[in-house]
């Protein structure tokens, strides 16, 4: 294996930060919907990027779904690609 | 070939003319209809904030296509929507594996008497709005006509008082009871008056 650098930058963090369930499972009804951008806004940060899933808690399955909801909204220009603001 | 439930968006101008959308929307149904398909509904979210701009353009009209077909039906409709210029883009994706072509034109049949019904309610709506809008405008012409009369009735009357409230309003402003007493705002003759002054002055 190549070798690793010295000195890892990341500092030690807490295992486990997933107190989180994930909505959609909790929630038989919750439909995720990639024509609806107001549901999906929670899932993508300022910059409009797609918040990992051990930040929102999603479950694997979920967690795809979005991201491909979110996709699709945004070819439909229904979300942005990026939120760069000057 | 299977026949699946597919919706499709699509994206068309926000400042074309209403006859070519409606030219596109019905080509798009008809390669549905020949095709053997069934188009269950189609919605119209109106124009809408792109939330980047597509073709140049900051908003956009965007459409819902509802149907169930094949795939070579939908390799079709892709075909069109591809060859319009007015199509900014479109997505289509697959709602249902399975589907019994019978629930489906049922469900056809009901989205139509509903798009009927819908029709029926929006004429009725737009003429009950115009018929009042007409019976506003008479009401607002009339009631311009007599105010315009009872203005110049008190101008006139003002005319004449002109010359001697100039006179007293002299002795008016050194004296602050009285100002009082005549407040322009709830003395309706004041005001009268005031205009007829303001007239005067602008003659002058």
């Amino acid at each position: 294996m190549i070798g690793r650098k010295e000195g890892r930058k990341t500092t030690k963090r807490r295992l486990y930060v997933r107190k989180k369930v994930c909505r959609f499972c909790a929630d038989a009804t919750l439909q995720i919907n990639y024509k609806d951008p107001r549901q999906l806004r929670y899932f993508i940060t300022e910059r409009g990027k797609i918040i990992p899933r051990r930040i929102s808690g999603n479950c694997a399955k979920h967690q795809r779904k979005i991201t491909l909801a979110v996709k699709r909204a945004r070819h439909l220009a229904l979300m942005p690609y990026t939120n760069m603001e000057i | 070939m299977r026949n699946r439930r597919y919706e499709t968006v699509f994206i068309l101008p926000s400042d074309s003319d209403e006859g070519k959308k409606k030219d596109i929307l019905d080509r798009l149904d008809g390669v549905v209809e020949t095709g053997g398909g069934i188009r269950i509904k189609r919605e119209d979210w109106g124009v809408r904030r792109l939330a980047y701009p597509v073709k140049k353009q900051p908003k956009g009209h965007y459409f819902l296509l509802d149907f169930v077909g094949t795939a070579q039906i939908v390799a079709e409709l892709e075909r069109h929507m591809r060859m319009l210029e007015d199509v900014h883009r479109f997505l289509t994706v697959k709602t249902d594996d399975r589907v019994d072509l019978e629930a489906a034109q049922k469900e056809q049949a009901e989205e139509k008497d509903k798009e009927a019904a819908k029709q029926v309610a929006a004429k009725e709506a737009a003429a009950k709005e115009a018929a009042a809008k007409e019976a506003a405008a008479k009401e607002a012409a009339e009631r311009e006509a007599a105010s315009a009369q009872a203005a110049s009735e008190a101008e006139e009357a003002a005319l004449s008082e002109a010359s001697a409230v100039e006179e007293a309003e002299t002795e008016e402003a050194s004296d602050p009871e009285t100002e009082e007493a005549s407040d322009p705002e709830t003395d309706p003759q004041e005001e009268a008056e005031e205009e007829a002054q303001d007239e005067k002055k602008i003659e002058g």
